[in-house]
């Protein structure tokens, strides 16, 4: 049984954590070498059990101060405070510039027509 | 009630929260960061390195997904789209540390274990090698180590991480290789040296 050939081996090592992806990228001659080597089988076990290992932290929380989630939710409270200070802040500044738009526009309009009864 | 029914009826409900969320129900909202900060801070922490800037990371978060909720397709899942806005957030966090001080890598990770019932792989690794690997976690570059966490324990795609991270496809797989690289070389190749180690002393006693 072969247990190293320093070539196939050395080149498979590198390719080993993309496999975990994308086993695809073996050639039928890479996995034929797999099969019989015992150094390349331990280094796919290797990664494979690192792969599982990883996906099984997904499950594990790491212990937080239980405070946390109340300092977030005040910090929400005060994030949403400040966007209704500023819609408010925007709708009054939108009032005014409409109310000083339609002054304007009232003023230029006695004005013309002030002017034209002069002309008259 | 099965693992996967009761895992369906919590997102059934989180679907109805997020709906609820974004037509402007802002209980909704709470009960969704109830529901899903102990998983975003560990996500953060797992990405920041520590308990201060993972507090940043998750307050930044919820911040940015109270905002922009209504931006939010539902094509994914809300967890799926809060761990890229933490990956972003960590990621700035991060760049604005390297700015300002160096790195302090905290190596004594404490973990709960939450959900073993519905792990049975996972539960039969031995916890000697969920800490070597937490530990090797801990040391690898931020970096590197956001790669990993981000497709290996959250799943997420190379191209999200990508996205999130501000680089490259490419360069998000070089660095997974790095990473799954140095992990492989920290679990398992120095603990079989040291166990060789041993056996060399334990054979010259004998």
């Amino acid at each position: 049984m072969m247990t190293s050939t320093a070539v196939p081996c050395d080149r498979l090592a590198e390719l080993m954590p993309d496999l975990l992806d994308d086993p695809g990228l073996l050639s039928s001659a890479d996995s034929a070498h797999i099969a019989q080597c015992l150094h390349c089988q331990a280094e796919m076990a290797r990664f494979r059990r690192l792969r599982r290992v990883l996906a099984s932290l997904r499950l594990q929380q790491v212990p937080a101060d239980p405070g946390l989630v109340d300092d977030l939710l005040e910090g929400l409270d005060s994030a949403a405070e400040r966007r209704d200070r500023h819609r408010i802040a925007s709708r009054r500044a939108a009032s005014i510039v409409g109310l000083a738009a339609a002054t304007a526009a009232g003023v230029g309009g006695v004005l013309v027509l002030a002017t034209r009864r002069r002309s008259a | 009630m099965a693992a996967a029914d009761v895992a369906r009826l919590g997102q059934h409900e989180m679907g109805t929260l997020v709906a609820e969320a974004r037509d402007g129900d802002r209980s909704a909202f709470d009960a969704l960061v109830r529901r899903t900060w102990a998983d975003t801070y560990s996500l953060a922490f797992r990405l920041t390195g520590n308990a201060e800037d993972a507090r940043d990371v998750c307050q930044e978060a919820y911040l940015r997904a109270f905002r922009g909720l209504r931006r939010f397709r539902g094509d994914a899942r809300f967890t799926t789209w809060l761990y890229r806005i933490t990956a972003n957030c960590a990621s700035t966090q991060l760049g604005r540390r390297r700015r300002h001080r160096h790195e302090e890598l905290d190596d004594d990770l404490e973990l709960n274990d939450l959900s073993p019932s519905i792990d049975p792989v996972g539960r039969s690794e031995s916890a000697s090698l969920r800490d070597a690997v937490q530990k090797a976690l801990a040391a690898l570059p931020p970096k590197l180590r956001a790669v990993v966490v981000l497709r290996d324990i959250y799943d997420l795609s190379h191209e999200v991480i990508a996205a999130e991270l501000g680089i490259s496809v490419s360069a998000a797989k070089v660095r997974l290789h790095r990473a799954r690289h140095r992990l492989r070389d920290d679990v398992f190749l120095r603990s079989e040296a040291e166990g060789r180690g041993h056996d060399d002393v334990d054979r010259r006693a004998m």
